[in-house]
Parts: C-alpha cells; structure tokens; sequence
C-alpha cells in the first residue's frame, strides 16, 4: 500500500475504470465498484464526482437495497438536470479492495424517486471522509481512513 | 402531549427545518449540519432534527478484511454483450451470467437461486 514519508497512507487499492461500464457512450471519468455491506446484492460501479455533494444511485438499485425516498424529510436536490425530490440518508457503502483491506465508509446518500442518471460517489457526503490517490498509468485506485 | 408535538409547532423549529432543507437541496451539507446542531441545543430530542443530523454527519470508516478479484472478465462481458442485452438488468461473476431480467429485483433473484461465491457485479445495459 501506500507510504507519506514511512508512514501507511492508504490500505486498499482497486482498479477504476475510466468509462462508464453500463453505457460507453456516457460521461467519461472515474469509475469505481463498491457494494452495501449486510446486503446480498451485488457491487455497481459509481462515477467518482468531487462536484456532486451527495452519492447517488440509480433509483432501481437502491430500490434493491431496501431503501425508499419516502424515508426521512423530502428535499428537492437542485441539479444541472433539474430539481430531483428524494431524502437523504445514512448508508454504508464499501470500497471494494483487490489487494489490501476493503473500506466500510458512513455516507450521506440521497435517495431519489425518479433518478436514472447513473451512480455518483460525492464529495462532501463521501469522498471527504477517506483517504484516496489515483495513479493513471496503471488505472489502480489507493484509499484508506484519514487515522491510520 | 409529548414534548416533540410541542416543538414540532414552534415557529422557529419549522423555519429551522425548511432552512436545513433548502441547504440539502443546494447540497451544502456543512452548513446544513451547522444549522443542525445549533438547532439541537434548543431542541435535543426533537426527532425530525435527530434523523436529519444523523443522515448528515459523518459517521463510521472502518477497515475490513475483506477483498475481491479484478473484475475485468465482467467488464469484457459488458464491452462484448451490452449492444445485444440493451436494456436488461444482468448479474455477472467472473464472466459468467447469473441472472438477467429487465429490472434489477428480478436478476438478483435468479442469481439467488444459484450458488456463488464471491461478490457479483449488478450492471443495467443502458
């Protein structure tokens, strides 16, 4: 894993894709698996966002997940693509490792009722809660918790 | 009457609440959760500002010891197939197809009448 002057900085690594794996065509970027922990179902690859503040899934998965919108205070999320009604909600979302430890991170989720856009890992709601690096060359993915 | 049906109709309480809300909706959730917990020193049990709070702040990172395999065969499959399956909701392991469906329900319930070990990826072939 990865050192900051001898010290651990980062516990896990995982490929990234930098398409989006359900349609070529979309949004080029970062794409990276992670899963739900306690939940059967399977991993989904999200687009890592720094301009979204929120992680958001499509809202067929999340349905899968058990998770409803009409959880919790309506909101209506303004976005480029117009406003969005959902809540917002504390999931727990794994960074996925293929070499060192995986990651269970507390995020804010925001659960919408109609979303088909894709899946976003944000920033405030997620991103600014680990440790992460990328290295291009070889796609690879570092992350590990701010304490080590 | 319980103390929350009080608070629920203090004037201050609803702006506090619809103040917190449009914050979320502009995605800022620091101040959201600033807004919050000054609420809560005049509020501590309030249970619309608990639930909210708790939704926004940044809880748990734990490390597990837990890791999966490259997922490139599933990717392969995706790059190959996805013209062919457009639309479908599919369960891969390793390349291999575990369920399939036209909503994501129906293909983890396929691939739950399988047995698998390992963690499989749930893709929409948009």
């Amino acid at each position: 894993m990865l050192t900051l002057n001898a010290i651990p900085f980062t516990t896990g690594r995982a490929t990234y894709r930098d398409f989006d794996p359900e349609n070529a065509s979309r949004k080029q970027g970062f794409y990276v698996r992670v899963a739900f922990p306690g939940s059967a179902r399977g991993g989904v690859y999200a687009l890592v966002d720094t301009g979204t503040p929120y992680c958001i899934f499509n809202t067929a998965q999340v349905e899968t997940l058990g998770l409803s919108f009409n959880t919790g205070e309506r909101i209506a999320l303004r976005t480029a693509y117009g406003p969005f009604e959902g809540t917002v909600q504390r999931v727990t979302i794994q960074l996925i490792a293929e070499e060192g430890e995986s990651l269970n991170i507390d995020a804010s989720v925001f659960v919408a009722q109609d979303w088909h856009l894709g899946n976003f890992l944000g920033y405030t709601g997620f991103l600014e809660r680990f440790r992460f690096a990328i290295d291009p060359g070889t796609n690879a993915f570092y992350f590990g918790p701010c304490a080590l | 009457m319980t103390e929350p049906v009080i608070e629920q109709e203090d004037p201050e309480l609803t702006e506090v609440l619809e103040g917190v809300k449009d914050l979320l909706g502009y995605g800022r959730l620091k101040a959201a959760r600033e807004l919050l917990e000054q609420a809560l020193q005049k509020y501590p049990t309030n249970e619309r500002l608990l639930k909210l709070h708790w939704a926004v702040s940044p809880g748990k990172v734990e490390r597990v010891d837990v890791r999966y395999s490259d997922d490139q065969a599933n990717v392969d499959w995706l790059k190959e197939n996805w013209k062919k399956y457009k639309g479908k909701w599919v369960v891969l392991l390793e390349g291999r197809v575990l369920g399939m469906g036209d909503d994501p329900k129906t293909a983890m319930r396929i691939a739950q009448e399988q047995q698998y070990e390992g963690l499989p990826l749930l893709h929409h072939l948009e």
